[in-house]
């Protein structure tokens, strides 16, 4: 197979990491998630998921607004159209992955 | 690194699960829903009528004048001029929508996942309009489509209008994707129907029971909202309820297997019996359903 072939050179740097990927999925299904949830649900802490944010954000995947719940401050996230654009292209590249190693094991039984 | 691909999946699946889970609360909309559907009867608790005028509260814009409750009075159940049913009908609507909407951002407040309730008001209000405005103004201003016309054609324009609408906002693509394609295909789909409007009209008028109608679009974009297979399925029973309430006469069969009420307030619960069932049912075990997942979900904690 050649190198423009292989799936892994449809990941994308930004969107391949773990937590980041983990925060994109979240988004996908819910119109916004708020920051606590993605904390708790990811196990991170609130400044390394900050820093994932951020980098979503600059890549221009997400949407940041901060609000208030009464006196609460509480900041949302919501994935928008190119993010759900890249978050479908690294889903595809994961499932071609792992998709060409089951075919591979086939072939070789 | 396949492996780890593997296991990546297998977890984004799992957060994926995780956040429709957590975003669930059907169960509400369903409960309140049913419950109104189930006391209506009580607005109808007076004598039957003995002859059909389409009046009712008339409201004049310009130069034109229409009965906006029309559609909720109907002329089997109610008498044609009872105001307190078409109000009732109107209440409940109105104030399920903003129940559910007001249920779903104090979730979202709480929870911290927000579900796209767009649809679902937009559905309910949108039903609303044509069925309060728009099929009012339109039989008003052109009594003409009143006219029959070739039962096929009409038949082949409900259907197109269905599937319009169908393809338009019964399928979503993503939770935040507005596409004017696809409203513009939506918008098409009320105007064929419009055209068959005179269908719908004594579709609806036949038991004054199309605020069901107007529910059950509001139950669809609920299901589009949750996107999970129970809420879609109590939307479809609960329009083929609704269809049997507005089309058939329940009151015969409580009348076979020996139901001893009668009165306009008898024939409303005997037809309203089924969908008020279907959506509190529906409710009851989405509740029970969430609850078991959450239980689930709280057991499984401490081994990760």
């Amino acid at each position: 197979m050649s190198e423009t072939e292989h799936p892994t050179v449809d990941l994308d740097d930004v969107v391949h990491q773990r937590h980041r990927l983990g925060i994109l999925t979240i988004a996908a299904q819910v119109r916004q998630v708020e920051f606590g949830y993605l904390r708790d649900t990811l196990g991170l802490t609130a400044g390394n998921l900050s820093r994932h944010i951020t980098v979503l954000e600059d890549a221009g995947l997400v949407e940041v607004r901060k609000g208030y719940d009464g006196k609460r401050p509480r900041t949302w996230v919501r994935i928008n159209a190119a993010g759900h654009s890249a978050l479908d292209k690294e889903m595809s590249a994961l499932r071609k992955l792992v998709a060409g190693q089951d075919s591979g094991a086939a072939q070789g039984d | 690194m396949v492996d780890e691909a593997a296991a990546l999946l297998d977890d984004l699946g799992a957060l994926r699960r995780k956040a429709r889970r957590d975003g669930r609360g059907e169960w509400l909309p369903l409960l309140v829903f049913g419950g109104f559907v189930l006391a209506a009867p009580l607005a109808y608790l007076h004598p039957a009528p003995t002859a059909y005028t389409p009046v009712g509260p008339t409201l004049r814009v310009g130069v034109t004048e229409f009965t906006p409750l029309m559609l909720f009075q109907g002329f089997h159940v109610a008498p044609a001029d009872d105001t307190v049913v078409g109000l009732y009908w109107l209440g409940v609507t109105i104030a399920g929508a903003v129940l559910t909407f007001l249920w779903y951002r104090r979730r979202a407040a709480r929870i911290g996942v927000a579900l796209p309730v767009r649809p679902f008001m937009w559905s309910v209000l949108g039903a609303l309009a044509l069925a309060v405005v728009i099929v009012p103004v339109v039989l008003h201003l052109l009594p003409g489509l009143l006219a029959p016309g070739p039962t096929a054609l009409r038949v082949i324009l409900l259907v197109a209008a269905g599937l319009a609408l169908v393809v338009a906002w019964a399928r979503p693509r993503r939770p935040n994707d507005v596409s004017w394609e696809r409203n513009a295909i939506g918008v098409f789909g009320i105007l064929l129907a419009l055209i068959c409007v005179r269908d719908i009209t004594v579709v609806a008028l036949l038991h004054g029971f199309a605020a069901l109608y107007v529910i059950a679009a509001g139950l669809l974009g609920l299901a589009w909202t949750e996107r999970n297979r129970l809420c879609g399925t109590v939307a479809v029973l609960f329009i083929g309820a609704s269809l049997t309430a507005n089309l058939y006469d329940m009151e015969n069969v409580a009348e076979r297997i020996g139901g001893p009420w009668s009165g306009a307030g008898a024939v409303a619960f005997d037809n309203l019996l089924l969908p008020g069932a279907v959506l509190v049912v529906g409710g009851l075990v989405a509740l029970v359903s969430t609850w078991l997942a959450n239980r689930r979900l709280r057991a499984e904690e401490p081994t990760r």
